[in-house]
């Protein structure tokens, strides 16, 4: 069952409809088939009932056959009673039977159906014989015979009775044959009512299998068109055309939701990028007005320092001036300078002469202090001598008292002498102090010389360099005056450049203004997609 | 710079020495009468007859001792000697007196005394020893000579504490310490020796 399921669900929907298509015709044919058949049996019991209402024209036939001999008209009859028995036969057994006596053209006709009317053939059989029977009699008999008529009467009977039996066999083949006709119409009907049947399920089927999924194709295209990308994806029902649009209608909608997405993503960074746009142009718009107020200042400043520089020049016109008299009053400091240090230097050589003199003075004093030195060694040596005489004395007992004395008054005089040499040692002392400060006092005197003679000398250098310096002041003050024409025409120059710089500012503020409103609009458009495309549900 | 000048008077040869006694001339007065006093004083103290014995004073370690001028030779200045390896350092060395080698002793290990400094001026204090009629001029060191004087040996006191009892021969009241002379010749740094040659004289 599976398996033919699957099969049915692998079938394509054209063969689907070929295989149904096929099958109903394959029902109406068998339905033709039955009718046919009907038919025929219709058409044979229709010849077999000519057949049976034959017979009773053949028994009138052989009456009046009868009749015609007897009144001498014509021979005994002898072929009608055999064609009775022989249709009786084919009645009965089936078999063919002649329908035209004249074409000899025969059909076959089918046995007696029902036991009835064979039993009723079997009668008329039974009164067929009866009748030649009566027949063979009555012409066995003389013509004179009497009992002739009593035959003939008998064979009328027979032959009515025939005629009923005829009848009979009649009406029972039109009543057989009219239950066939019942059944057969009652098949139909069946048959009829089956197919139909057949049909409503296939029908049902068939819608089920493509009208349910259409429907459900429609409804997701309406979701769809509604904006609801987010419904589920449709099952697929089957291998046929239904199921490939199927298919195709999810690949449709996966393909749409990713189309959705980007479209969505790419809208938001749009967005985010104008916006991005948006500020800078607003940034810019800012910085073009900072920048024109920037040039506005910078124009006003540039004509201030045009101002100022026109004042530097004047003022630089006359510090030259200054600088030329500062120059003149220069040098005669310088030559002052020079005069103080020629005075020093006078002062320097009289110092040095001082210091000199009491070097001199010095030496001298130290010549007076070895000659006070050599009287005290002379004084010690005659101290000594004193001594010596004294002991001299003292060996020459009482001869040498006189001579002690004597010796006693020299060591007295070189006591006096070392006394004398002592206070002028003194005295040299003090006068080699005074010397000795008169050195330290000279030395001063120098060094004092010596550091107003640096100072002169540097006061000399520096109103030599101050001199220089104003000159230099002086060559650089015209220079200034020089550069300072030149940058009042580059500054005129500049201010020409800041006017065209403001105008292009101006234009530039024109422009990032158009911009702002362009990316405004951007903006706007950016969000009518963004709206548009919340439409769709992911 | 005038004030350098004003200070430094101009060099004029031994004017500094000059204006010092011109400064002050009764520094030069008061010298001359100390003189005329000490003239005076020498005649008057020549007069009278000196008592005892001579005796020559000098120094030695801060102490004045004296020794009589009886004992002496003569007095010389001691400017070097050459110290003698071997002996004791009771002799300080020898020293060459008009090409005569003469022994030197020293008294300040005698008597026990500190040393002076090497550099220091001395003074040799020759003694004459007349016991074996040879002369023997053996010399003291002296660290300065004084005066002669006269001590009187009654006068002498006995000994002091803290000297060498067998060189002192007695104490003045002035505490002037008069050595013996025979008793320093007596030195055992003297006794083994060879007798001294016979001096040339």
């Amino acid at each position: 069952m599976s398996a033919r399921y699957s099969l049915w669900r692998s079938m394509k929907l054209r063969h689907k409809f070929n295989l149904v298509a096929s099958l109903f015709t394959l029902v109406l044919a068998g339905l033709i088939g039955v009718n046919v058949v009907a038919i025929q049996s219709q058409k044979a019991s229709t010849i077999a009932t000519d057949v049976a209402g034959r017979q009773r024209m053949l028994t009138q036939q052989y009456l009046k056959e009868v009749m015609a001999a007897t009144l001498g008209v014509a021979p005994a009859p002898a072929g009608t009673l055999d064609s009775l028995k022989v249709n009786l036969a084919a009645l009965t057994v089936g078999g063919p039977v002649a329908i035209d006596a004249e074409s000899n053209d025969s059909r076959d006709i089918p046995p007696a159906p029902t036991a009835e009317i064979r039993a009723r053939l079997a009668e008329q059989t039974v009164l067929v014989r009866q009748l030649e029977a009566a027949g063979q009699a009555y012409f066995a008999m003389p013509a004179t015979d009497g009992r002739r008529n009593d035959r003939l009467k008998e064979m009328l009977t027979l032959q009515q009775r025939l005629a009923v039996e005829a009848d009979q066999v009649v009406r029972l083949y039109d009543r057989h044959t009219e239950a066939k006709v019942d059944t057969a119409i009652a098949l139909q009907v069946a048959a009829g009512l089956a197919a139909a049947l057949i049909g409503i399920a296939i029908s049902r089927l068939i819608s089920r299998e493509i009208a349910d999924p259409l429907a459900a194709c429609a409804e997701a295209a309406h979701q769809i068109a509604l904006g609801n990308l987010h419904i589920e994806p449709l099952p697929t029902s089957s291998q046929d055309e239904v199921g490939v649009l199927q298919n195709a209608f999810n690949e449709m909608l996966a393909s749409m939701r990713e189309i959705s997405l980007q479209t969505r993503t790419v809208c938001e960074s749009l967005t985010q990028a104008v916006a991005q746009i948006l500020a800078s142009t607003q940034e810019q718009a800012a910085g073009t007005k900072q920048q024109a107020a920037a040039v506005q200042q910078i124009t006003s400043t540039v004509e201030e320092i045009s101002l100022s520089g026109k004042q530097v020049a004047e003022r630089a016109r006359e510090v030259a001036g200054t600088a030329e008299a500062v120059a003149t009053s220069g040098n005669a400091g310088l030559q002052a300078v020079r005069d103080a240090s020629a005075g020093m230097e006078a002062i320097r050589e009289q110092a040095e002469t001082v210091a000199e003199n009491v070097v001199t003075l010095s030496e001298r004093t130290q010549a007076v202090g070895e000659i006070i030195a050599t009287v005290n060694d002379i004084a010690e040596q005659s101290n000594l001598v004193a001594l010596n005489a004294a002991i001299e004395a003292a060996d020459a007992r009482e001869e040498g008292r006189r001579f002690s004395v004597v010796a006693n008054e020299i060591k007295n005089l070189a006591d006096q002498a070392k006394e004398a040499t002592a206070q002028v040692r003194a005295i040299l002392e003090q006068t080699q102090k005074g010397i000795n400060t008169s050195v330290l006092l000279t030395e001063e005197a120098l060094k004092r010389v010596e550091v107003g003679r640096e100072r002169t000398s540097v006061s000399e250098q520096v109103i030599r360099q101050m001199a220089n310096n104003i000159q230099e002041s002086l060559h650089a003050f015209q220079q200034i005056v020089g550069a300072t024409n030149q940058q009042q025409i580059g500054l005129e120059q500049v201010t020409q450049a800041l006017h065209e710089i403001r105008h292009a500012s101006q234009q530039n503020a024109t422009t990032t203004a158009q911009l702002e409103k362009a990316s405004i609009e951007l903006t706007q458009l950016g969000r009518q997609l963004s709206k548009a495309l919340e439409k769709y549900r992911l | 710079m005038s004030a350098i000048n004003d200070s430094m008077p101009p060099a004029t040869g031994d004017c500094g020495a000059l204006s010092l006694f011109a400064a002050d001339g009764s520094a030069a007065a008061a010298l001359l009468d100390r003189r005329a006093r000490r003239l005076a004083a020498a005649r008057a103290a020549s007069a009278g007859k000196p008592v005892g014995i001579a005796v020559l004073c000098f120094r030695i370690a801060d102490e004045t001792y004296a020794i009589a001028l009886a004992d002496l030779v003569e007095v010389l200045p001691l400017p070097t000697w050459t110290p003698v390896p071997g002996v004791p350092r009771e002799l300080l060395g020898v020293t060459n007196v008009r090409g005569e080698i003469r022994p030197v002793l020293n008294l300040h290990v005698m008597l026990g005394l500190p040393e002076p400094d090497l550099t220091a001026r001395a003074w040799g204090v020759f003694l004459k020893d007349g016991g074996d009629g040879l002369r023997r001029e053996v010399g003291v060191r002296a660290e300065s000579l004084e005066n002669i004087r006269h001590v009187d040996p009654a006068l002498l006191t006995g000994q002091a504490d803290g000297l060498p009892r067998h060189l002192v021969a007695g104490i003045t009241p002035e505490t002037l310490i008069l050595l013996d002379a025979r008793r320093i010749l007596a030195a055992g740094v003297l006794q083994d020796r060879r007798p001294l040659k016979e001096p040339r004289r």
